[in-house]
């Protein structure tokens, strides 16, 4: 009945892992990994991808990950304490998270303040150089909102996200593909 | 029906913009996303698509604009004349832009018309697909304040007017 056709779904994978490696010379991989959605309850949302789309068997984390000490928080260039639950789903082609703020400032309660209902924030990018993105755009004039450590402690990755969304729509979230 | 056969793979990410020249020179200049397939809605020329708005006859027009990532399209909407979601959507939304919603294929559209019907789900704007999608009807449904996002729904299985 459902379009299941496992051929397209490897092709797109397979996209995503070109995506994953990328020419040396490219700033960003050549497709969004991830689809970022803000919302004002973690349990509410999942509920409902549960009941409208048979999504369920997220992966749920917190920021700061636990047993990390340093986690790297900075809201618009200053140190800052903020905490988040995030939850992951690997949505055939492309993963899903959703994301509740907790505490401090940061660029998700941002969000909610104009969406109180939450919506889709950010897409999310690769790169393997942050120091070469930061660099493109600032050259662009576009600021870093947000920066942390990897949810996963001791990856040594990296998350920023850039306020894109007054230009194109969505803030864009990049993460470190290579490991420094 | 279980939803999670009909919703397991995204096929589109849907962006609405009140200026799409201006999204479109962004987007080159920040992502290097270039060469849009660009078309009209109603196609010039052609016969009037079916168009509904929340259930009554629609008479709306956009322009759109198609990239594909690889892994999945990006589509970019900017509505022109008529009520549509997609205006809706620009009323509500702070900089006269963002991603308002995700695509699905299903073979056929009569068991996700049920589902969403059971759940309160509202189908908000539905029109005759044109150009590659001839045959095929394509169908918002309201459930942005539920995900953050509207879905979208479109048949696979070509389905030809019968002959006058």
């Amino acid at each position: 009945m459902y379009v299941t056709d496992k051929k397209k779904l490897l092709n797109f994978k397979k996209k995503i892992e070109r995506g994953y490696r990328m020419e040396k010379s490219a700033i960003l991989s050549e497709c969004p990994v991830q689809i970022g959605i803000v919302v004002p309850s973690l349990e509410k949302a999942m509920e409902r991808a549960k009941e409208l789309l048979g999504i369920e068997g997220f992966d749920i984390k917190s920021f700061p990950p636990e047993g990390c000490d340093d986690p790297k928080g900075k809201y618009h260039g200053e140190d800052e304490d903020f905490a988040f639950r995030q939850c992951t789903f690997d949505w055939g082609n492309i993963q899903l998270e959703f994301l509740e703020p907790i505490r401090g400032r940061n660029a998700y309660v941002d969000y909610l303040k104009e969406h109180p209902n939450g919506g889709i924030h950010h897409l999310q990018f690769l790169t393997e150089d942050h120091e070469k993105t930061a660099q493109f755009f600032q050259s662009k004039g576009i600021k870093e909102m947000l920066s942390g450590t990897g949810m996963v402690p001791g990856s040594g990755k990296c998350w920023k996200y850039y306020n894109t969304a007054p230009l194109i729509g969505f803030d864009l979230e990049i993460v470190n593909k290579v490991i420094k | 029906m279980n939803p999670a056969n009909a919703f397991q793979n995204p096929i589109q990410i849907g962006i609405i913009v009140k200026d799409l020249d201006t999204l479109l020179a962004n987007l080159k200049d920040i992502l290097n996303v270039d060469n849009f397939r660009i078309a009209s809605f109603p196609p010039e020329g052609a016969d009037a698509p079916v168009r509904k708005y929340h259930g009554k006859d629609g008479d709306f027009s956009a322009k759109f604009c198609f990239y594909n990532w690889g892994n999945i399209e990006l589509e970019v909407i900017q509505p022109i004349s008529g009520d549509s979601v997609w205006f809706d959507y620009l009323k509500t939304t702070p900089n006269a832009m963002g991603i308002h919603h995700i695509k699905f294929m299903v073979d056929t559209h009569e068991e996700t018309d049920a589902h969403f019907a059971e759940k309160g789900i509202m189908e908000i704007t539905s029109g005759e697909g044109v150009g590659p999608n001839a045959g095929r009807t394509w169908k918002f449904f309201d459930t942005y304040d539920k995900l953050g996002f509207d879905v979208e729904m479109l048949n696979e299985i070509v389905t030809k007017k019968e002959e006058e």
